[in-house]
């Protein structure tokens, strides 16, 4: 306390500390709760967007894969639906039990059947026929005839029931491609042969690659286990057909979506895709073609919005804590100036100042304060001077 | 209570310990030598307006003003 006489230094520095001290404990109180409430709305926004960007990617892709998988039954359906005409199966046991003389005309009668199935249907690439051994017998890419096909899974399966195989080409064209295959019967029920037909996956993959109503970041692709990997087939955004050389090893951490969805699970989450890039990703299995199916949307992009949003609410947290601190410099020199104004009165009386008078005239507790160390100044100067004037 | 009794308690507000010595000073200056419990409402005025005068000298002259005007409203709720 001694330290209060030596100047006016630390009247000042008594003042401003009370002062700061104050608007703290104002710009605190008026901190915290926004802080909280700022924190809760944008944790709040942030889950509903994620949510509802989940059901709409969910949506999407539900869309996509119900499209695909119809699309497929449908070529499946008319596969089946080819192999079975009459007309083909008599054409092709004519093929098979015809003289070196009477080939070219049953050839040719086959070749007919076969152009009629591909006419108008882009979803086909090549139709051909394939006999019980085995071998190409006729195709309408006629440069695969002869070729022998009877160790591939479509050959071995299409001949039990229809069926679809997708994956590499086993023929060592390196292309992936799919087949459906359906067993030919004559009348009788007897095995002839199988009538196969090679998918265009183009418009298949253009369900795939719609982005609309998908962003800026925003993509679907499919991909299939290849070679103990999962690849990814469709072009990706901005690519015109299909690489198919991105590749995920089934038993890495990255790429999560593909790699789950090629293996037959669904689901959905905020992962890294197969760049390494974080992703909201909905994923789904399609067993139809054993795809897996992945819309995604970057992590970066979601959060624009959302970003944007928080910038909006610091803004108005700095502006409400800038009102707060203007009305809080205003109060607390408010409450201050009279405390630094007594403390000042009573220095300088403790320092004999004769001349200490002090002009608070508030009614609170300060008021009251200064009230009684103006009488307590009066009665002392009075009593100090009636002893001056004794002898 | 007396007038006397009054006035001292309006100024020990002002001069708090020092307020009997206070009026009792400035009632022998005034009015005379006699004691100042015979105070009467004729001398107030007078009193009043030396208390204003020597009250500053103590205390800021609106809060001596004060003194003045309180010391004052005695003889008019003694009316």
């Amino acid at each position: 306390m001694s330290s209060l006489t030596l100047s006016g230094q630390m009247r000042t520095r008594i003042g401003s500390s009370l002062k700061t001290r104050l608007m703290l404990a104002f710009m605190v109180t008026a901190a915290v709760p926004i802080v909280f409430v700022a924190g809760l709305l944008c944790f709040q926004a942030s889950r509903t967007l994620e949510r509802n960007l989940f059901e709409y990617l969910e949506g999407m892709s539900g869309a996509k894969a119900q499209t695909i998988t119809a699309s497929v039954r449908a070529m499946k359906q008319e596969v089946a639906t080819a192999a079975v005409s009459m007309r083909l199966a008599a054409s092709m046991a004519h093929t098979q039990n015809a003289t070196f003389a009477e080939g070219a005309e049953s050839r040719g009668q086959l070749v007919d059947n076969l152009n009629r199935i591909l006419r108008g249907k882009e979803e086909f690439e090549e139709v051909f026929v394939v006999s019980s051994s085995g071998t190409i017998l006729e195709s309408t890419s006629p440069d695969n005839n002869g070729r022998d096909v009877g160790g591939s899974i479509y050959f071995k399966q299409g001949s039990q029931k229809t069926y679809v195989e997708s994956g590499m080409s086993a023929e060592g064209s390196g292309e992936y491609r799919a087949v459906i295959a359906s067993p030919i019967k004559d009348a009788g029920g007897e095995r002839l042969g199988v009538l196969a037909a090679r998918l265009n996956l183009a418009p298949l993959f253009e369900i795939v690659t719609d982005v609309t109503g998908l962003r800026r970041t925003g993509l679907s692709y499919v991909g299939a286990i290849v070679d103990d990997q999962a690849r990814i087939l469709s072009p990706l955004r901005n690519e015109t057909q299909s690489t198919a050389k991105t590749a995920v090893g089934l038993g890495s951490v990255a790429a999560v979506p593909i790699r789950d969805a090629v293996r037959g699970r669904n689901g959905q989450g905020i992962v890294p895709d197969y760049r390494g890039t974080s992703v909201v990703a909905v994923w789904l299995h399609i067993p139809e073609m054993g795809w897996g199916l992945v819309t995604k949307i970057d992590l970066e992009e979601f959060r624009e919005p959302l970003r944007a949003w928080m910038i909006q609410v610091c803004f108005m947290g700095l502006f409400v804590l800038v009102i707060t601190g203007i009305g809080a410099h205003l109060l607390t020199g408010k409450i201050v100036r009279p405390i630094v104004a007594l403390t000042d009165a009573a220095e300088r009386f403790s320092r004999r100042e004769a001349d200490v008078k002090i002009d608070i005239s508030s009614e609170d507790e300060i008021g009251k304060l200064a009230a009684s160390f103006s009488r307590m100044v009066a009665a002392i100067k009075f009593f100090k001077e009636m002893g001056e004037e004794k002898p | 209570m007396s007038l006397y009794e009054d006035v001292i308690v309006v100024a020990e507000q002002y001069m708090g310990p020092a307020a009997e010595q206070f009026i009792a000073r400035r009632y022998k200056v005034i009015i005379g030598p006699d004691d100042p419990r015979l105070l009467v409402a004729a001398d107030i005025v007078r009193l009043a307006e030396a208390i204003g005068i020597a009250g500053a000298a103590y205390m800021t002259d609106p809060k001596a003003a004060a003194f003045k005007k309180e010391v004052l409203a005695l003889l008019e709720e003694k009316k």
